[in-house]
């Protein structure tokens, strides 16, 4: 698994997605920094600042960003034609699968960190008070295990969409709503994986509705059961999609071969 | 340019996503209706069963179509203008002959086809969730899918910088996709940021469409309740014509130009 993953790693540095990645990371911070200026007579301090930068990663850009990098990064193989070589080697469809989640699992800690830094260099620079080090410390554990158990709960929309390009982009689409109800307050949102993560990591997390009471236990459950699923997933994902179906059914199941010298 | 729009429908049988992607505008509809339901109580007659349902309506109109189309416009785009790029069929196309600006707008002619089935859809989704959960009666349907439809085209209007960032980014879908979902969320934050404040958000595409299209539904609810309402002038319908017109030209000017660059 650790040599699947170190060449995951180098593939990496040939895609153009880790410059996207890190680029849509930093949206978060433009959208803290976008609602100071918002003339609402809102007092900030360094907490309220960095909640803005949890809130907008967890509901608005991570979904979004792994859903299509974890979609990008296993429909390149089938686009790429490359998944024949790699078969070959042998290593198992699950195992590459398995390679490519935790690759993702680093890359979302990666945006964590860049998400935590720049959103402290951006208060600094708009001089919004830092409060003591154990709260900063407190806010760089939240942002950065956030955006690892975003990775998480996105997972199985990632193993379920990502055999082909077009499907990959509706996982992102998906990703997208499936984020953004995370903003909803809502009971039974408790049992929502993304609004888990904000119940757990989020102190003011349902505040001020008395008509909602989030329960830390249903919300670890629900991110547990985000967890069994991507494993249910890959443990059925024994094999590769095969080759295309209609093609294969016109010829009795056979695969079609092109004519001529090919 | 008929045969065109007919070939380019053809192809998006075999984009299986698309059909998906439709889908997706049943998700706000149902969040909407369990969430109105879960606060809903039965008392105060038609009026106020028909006042739930507006309130569904209209708040279907801002999470489906100014956050959640802008996005899937992106995605279609995405996947109609990278079709030649991705099966190598663009020469082919060439031979017939037929000019990057023909196909250009077959597939914005697509763009906007779509963008109606999706509005007749999630419209459908919010009538039909409504009813089917209580929360709500729906009435005057008629305006309702109409003003849905115009809603669509104008947000596909508005979306169009979208496009422009998709081509413009032609080399992976990653990038391409990634400025769509941005465009759509940056339309969102302005709302959050300028509250309150028309005069700048008139001015952007999204925001000024839903400004738009918020008070030809404030005031249709109004005459039928009998309330008073901001009123519509001929002033609001002016610059939401110069300001998607703009947009739409400078939109298809910059497609045409990419994509030209892009085709050689």
């Amino acid at each position: 698994m650790g040599k699947l993953i170190k060449t995951e790693i180098w593939k990496l540095k040939r895609y153009s997605v880790l410059k996207a990645g890190l680029a849509m990371g930093a949206l978060s911070t433009v959208l803290a920094v976008a609602l100071t200026f918002a003339n609402d007579g809102t007092v900030w301090n360094i907490s309220l600042f960095l909640r803005n930068i949890l809130l907008a990663n967890c509901t608005y850009f991570s979904p979004i960003i792994f859903a299509l990098l974890g979609g990008n990064f296993i429909s390149r193989e089938f686009s790429g034609d490359t998944l024949k070589a790699i078969q070959t080697i042998p290593v198992s469809y699950r195992k590459l699968l398995a390679g490519k989640l935790v690759v993702l699992a680093g890359l979302a800690l990666l945006f964590g960190v860049e998400s935590y830094l720049l959103g402290v260099l951006a208060a600094w620079l708009l001089g919004i008070s830092m409060g003591a080090g154990p709260l900063l410390l407190a806010w760089a554990l939240r942002i950065i295990l956030a955006n690892v158990l975003v990775a998480v709960a996105v997972a199985p929309i990632v193993l379920l969409t990502a055999s082909a390009t077009s499907a990959s982009l509706v996982g992102t689409a998906l990703a997208f709503v499936y984020g953004y109800f995370g903003n909803v307050e809502w009971q039974p949102l408790n049992y929502h994986p993304i609004k888990a993560i904000l119940i757990l990591l989020d102190p003011e997390c349902g505040t001020g509705f008395d008509f909602i009471h989030y329960q830390p236990l249903p919300a670890a459950l629900s991110l547990a059961a985000a967890l069994l699923i991507t494993c249910l997933l890959l443990a059925i994902k024994g094999r590769a999609p095969a080759a295309p179906r209609a093609a294969m059914a016109k010829n009795g199941g056979r695969q079609v071969r092109a004519k001529g010298w090919s | 340019m008929l045969s065109l729009l007919k070939c380019e429908a053809w192809k998006l049988k075999r984009q299986k996503g698309i059909a998906i992607l439709t889908l997706l505008g049943l998700l706000f509809p149902l969040l909407l209706s369990l969430l109105e339901k879960s606060g809903f109580s039965a008392d105060g007659g038609r009026a106020a069963f028909e006042k739930e349902f507006d309130y569904i309506f209209r708040c279907n109109l801002v999470y489906s179509f100014t956050i959640f189309l802008p996005c899937l416009v992106g995605i279609l785009a995405a996947i109609l203008f990278f079709m030649e790029r991705d099966c190598d069929t663009y020469k082919n196309l060439r031979a017939v002959p037929l000019s990057a600006r023909q196909l250009i707008f077959a597939k914005i002619g697509i763009l906007y086809l779509w963008a109606v089935v999706y509005s007749i859809l999630t419209t459908l989704a919010t009538v039909a969730f409504t009813a089917l959960l209580g929360c709500g009666l729906p009435y005057n349907l008629l305006f309702k899918f109409g003003i849905s439809v115009l809603c669509g085209i104008l947000a596909t209007t508005a979306s169009l910088p979208a496009v422009v960032f998709v081509i413009y980014f032609n080399q992976t879908y990653l990038v391409s996709v990634l400025l769509s979902f941005g465009y759509a969320i940056s339309n969102w934050l302005a709302l959050v940021i300028f509250r309150g404040n028309n005069a700048i958000l008139d001015w952007l595409p999204i925001n000024g469409t839903l400004n738009w299209v918020g008070l030809v539904v404030i005031n249709r609810e109004a005459a039928h309740f009998g309330t008073a309402a901001q009123p519509l002038t001929p002033q609001n319908t002016l610059h939401l014509v110069v300001l998607l017109g703009l947009t739409f030209a400078f939109s298809l000017v910059l497609i045409i130009r990419f994509y030209k660059k892009w085709a050689g």
